[in-house]
This record gives structure tokens, sequence and C-alpha cells, in this order.
């Protein structure tokens, strides 16, 4: 009899604790939401953020988007080849990218790379009482320190996930033009024929919501992180694997939704 | 009366840390608060500025109840308030001249010629004159605590509060500090709260001392009369301080 009060007693504890968890995090968001609205507006830290997500994750994008077309395009030539259909392996490797690989593939890079950064760095400036600091001289860190990487990823993830089309789809061609032998015509051909705006814009969508996701989970982490270099490798750690659960199963909900 | 605490309470995961605390501080006024680690020094002065909310009690700063101020009218009483944190707070990302820069030009709005006077007249004051260049990775843990000195005192506030200001400092340098901290008191005439554990050295800058243990204030006089109590705490406290000190000096003969 004890251990199921014991048990439910633990049970309703942790559910309320998850709760206010998750209250706090919507409060986060639409903390940082609203101070993109409300001036001063700090631009350049805006862009200083661009340049730490964005520009310095272009490099991993594009190596990793380049072996992904390249690598589509090669099981697509030959899986296409049986059935004499090779002649869809431009829509089959741009559809696939532009839809649903560009998206989250770059989004789990930028989460890698810039992600967990962003969740140490400000994790070290909570413990190192930087924030602190910050609220003491009657600046917001949100304007200063959140806001910011949120306007950035809004920004920056759909740009990186423009460049993950097109150097995917590139590094399909290659392959199959230059090393398989289809001619570039055909590839071409059927991208125009089969991808359509729609298509690009939905996948463009999908990289905003993305942007917003990893942004606000790292800075959330990062923000409420516990004692000690502990505490931030903990954070960092949580961040980085919530952002890309989170990203998978959005994924999910916004094909379903989009498409 | 510039800051007054009445009944404060907070609790950490239903750990007691504050029971009731009350205490004043007249206009002006430095206090030294005293007590062993973890008793609770910086929760209370971190509840005095709004970092951390009380779970009861008021802290009233010119007779002006804070404890339930938020965003703008919180904002506007931290104007007139510096904090010098334990390890500084300084922004490692920025120089030392960024650094004691930032809450004039992000806050006042002032133009860049009038921030440079003011910078240079803080680092002058600290004995960082020279220095402004460097990152704060780069300097020494006494020069962090000048910087972060200088750049609560560039503000002017009416109210500073100390968390720590010469721990893990060697004693020529927190001799130094808490020369710089008399010197600046009397020139600014703030009043102010110093979270220490440099007893005696603390008492020749300070006007009252404050003891806290378990989770209230059990003692509050003049540094004189502090010395002289005959309260069990307070003759404990100060001879295991004043044997750290003796050990200190026969460890530095040796």
């Amino acid at each position: 009899m004890n251990t199921i009060v014991n048990f439910t007693r633990f049970l309703g504890r942790r559910t309320l604790i998850n709760i206010r968890h998750l209250g706090r995090a919507w409060f986060f968001l639409i903390t940082s939401f609203l101070y993109l609205f409300i001036p001063p507006f700090k631009f350049s830290r805006w862009l200083k953020q661009i340049r730490f997500i964005g520009t310095n994750s272009t490099l991993i994008v594009f190596l990793t988007s380049f072996f992904t077309g390249a690598v589509l395009g090669y099981h697509g030539f030959f899986t296409l080849k049986k059935f004499g259909a090779e002649g869809f392996l431009g829509a089959t490797v741009s559809l696939s990218l532009i839809r649903e690989l560009g998206p989250v593939l770059s989004a789990l890079m930028i989460t890698g790379r810039a992600g967990s950064a962003l969740a140490s760095e400000i994790g070290i400036m909570r413990i190192s009482e930087q924030l602190d600091s910050m609220e003491i001289m009657a600046l917001n860190p949100f304007r200063y320190i959140i806001t910011p990487n949120l306007f950035a990823g809004i920004f920056t993830f759909p740009l990186l996930c423009s460049i993950f089309d097109v150097v995917g789809i590139f590094g399909g061609y290659l392959i199959c033009s230059k090393m398989l032998g289809l001619a570039s015509g055909e590839y071409f051909g059927s991208i125009r024929n089969y991808v359509e705006f729609k298509d690009v814009y939905i996948g463009l969508y999908k990289s905003i919501c993305f942007g917003i996701i990893v942004t606000w989970i790292c800075c959330y982490k990062g923000f409420y992180t516990g004692y000690g270099a502990e505490g931030v490798s903990k954070a960092t750690t949580q961040a980085v694997v919530i952002s890309s659960v989170l990203i998978l199963i959005g994924n999910y909900f916004l094909t379903s939704v989009l498409f | 009366m510039m800051i007054e605490l009445q009944n404060l309470k907070k609790s950490f995961n239903g750990s007691e840390v504050l029971k009731e605390v009350n205490l004043t501080v007249e206009n002006g006024e430095i206090l030294a608060l005293v007590g062993r680690s973890g008793f609770g020094k910086s929760v209370l002065l971190k509840t005095i500025v709004g970092l951390l909310r009380p779970d009861k009690g008021q802290v009233l700063i010119r007779g002006e109840n804070i404890t339930q101020l938020k965003g703008k009218s919180l904002e506007k009483v931290r104007k007139n308030m510096g904090f010098l944190f334990q390890g500084g707070g300084l922004f490692d990302s920025i120089n030392i001249y960024d650094n004691i820069a930032f809450p004039l030009r992000e806050k006042f709005h002032l133009k860049e010629p009038q921030v440079k006077e003011r910078v240079m007249n803080a680092l002058e004051q600290v004995e960082l004159y020279g220095h402004e260049r460097k990152f704060i990775a780069e300097v020494s843990g006494g020069m962090k605590k000048r910087v972060a000195l200088a750049r609560s005192l560039v503000l002017d506030p009416e109210i500073m509060l100390f968390d720590e200001p010469t721990t893990g400092l060697d004693p020529v340098t927190a001799r130094n500090i808490n020369l710089l901290i008399k010197s600046l008191h009397e020139k600014r005439k703030f009043t102010g709260i110093i979270v220490t554990h440099e007893i005696p050295r603390i008492f020749s800058i300070v006007q009252k001392v404050a003891i806290i243990h378990d989770g209230m204030i059990q003692y509050i006089s003049t540094p004189e009369k502090f010395l002289e109590s005959d309260d069990t705490i307070i003759k404990e406290f100060v001879r295991a301080s004043m044997d750290t000190k003796l050990e200190r000096s026969n460890h530095e003969k040796v």
C-alpha cells in the first residue's frame, strides 16, 4: 500500500515539475518574441548572431548537403534504373531534399554546431553571474542575449536550408551526370517538370519553425542551467538532444499539415 | 533609512536559508555582514537587489517596498544600485574598457566622449589606467575585482552591495581593495553592505557589523562593540578569524 502511495506521490511531483518547466519554457519563448518588436533594437547583436549561427555554419551545411545529394543520386540512379525510370532522378533527389532532407538535416547540423555553443555560452554566462550583472545594471538579458539568437535562427535557418537544397541537388547532378552517365537535360528537366514552388516554400516554412525551436530550446536550457561545469554540460547535452528530437517530431507534424 | 529588511524568508527545495531576517542600513552607512559560509549572506544580498524573490517579508529601499516590483519599476530602482559579484560578473567576450562602458552606453545612452571620460576616470580610481584594452581572461583575480568595482561605481549608485570583494585575493591586494572601497565611500557617500570574512580588517571601513546565523541576524552593532561582545557565536567567529589570520602570518614567515 505504501509503495503505491509513494509511487503516486512521485508521479504527481514529477508531473507538477514538468508542467512548471513547460510553462516557464513557453513564457521564455513568448518573452523572446515580444522583444523582437519592442525597441530599442540591438541590431549589432542581431548581426553578430546571424554571423555566429548562419555564416559560421555555411561550410558544414555545404559539406553535408553535397554528400547527401550525392548519395541520394547514387542510390536513386540504380533503383530507378531497374524500372527504366532514370528520367525521374532529378525530381526524386530534389523533392527529397527540398521537402524533407534540406530543412531537417540543415537544422540538425546547425543544432550540433551552433545550438550546443549557444547553450553552453549562455550557461557559462549564467554561472559566472554575467546575466545577473546585466539585470543589476537594469539591462534586460532577453534584449541583449536571447532575442538576437531567436531572430538569427528565424533569419538564417531558411537561408542555410536553401543552400543545402541547391548544393545537394548539384551534388546529385555531379554523381548522376558526370559519374553514372545520366544526361544533364534529363536530370534538370525532371526537376523543372515535377518540383513546384509550393515544395520550396513549404521547405522554407519548416526551416523557420526549426530555427525557432533550436534557438528557443538552446537559449532556454542555457538560461536555466544548473550549477557549475556539470550543470552547463548537462544543459548543453539536453539542449542538443531535445532540439534534435523536436526537429524530427515537428517535421512529421509540419509535413502532415502543410502537404 | 536607505535599506530596510522586514521578516525576510527564503527557502530552496524545502531548506530554509533565511528564516526571519530584519535589518536596517542608514543613509551613507556601510554595514559588514559576516557569518559562516552557506548561511545565506549572498542569498540575502541577491534578495535585496531583486535577483531572488523572498518567500515572505519585505525589502524596503528608501521606504519603497520593492519585493513585488517587476520590469520597468524594478529597473528604475536598480538604476541606483551597484553590485560587486563574488566572481566579478564581468563580460568575458569584451575588454575592460567596454565592460565599464557597457552600462553607460546601453542604459544611459551617453555620447562616446562622455563615456570615455567616465571610464577613464573610473579606471584611474581603481588604478587600472593603461590596462583598458586587456580582455578579462588576461587579467588577475585582483584586477577583475577592481574592474568590477569600477563598473559598479561608474554609474554613481546610491547603494552598493559587495559580495565578498576580497575573497581569494592575497593580503596586499585585499587590503588595497578595502582601502579603495573606503576612499570611494568617502568621496561618494554611498550606502553599502559588504559580505565579508575579513575580520577585523574590514572594521576600519564600516560603521556597523551584523552577523547572520541560522537564517537570522543574530547581532548587530558597531565594530568596537562587536569585538567586545560576549555572545558565544560572535566570540567563536572572531576567534576563528583571528586564528586563521595568525596561521596565515606564521605560514608566510615560514
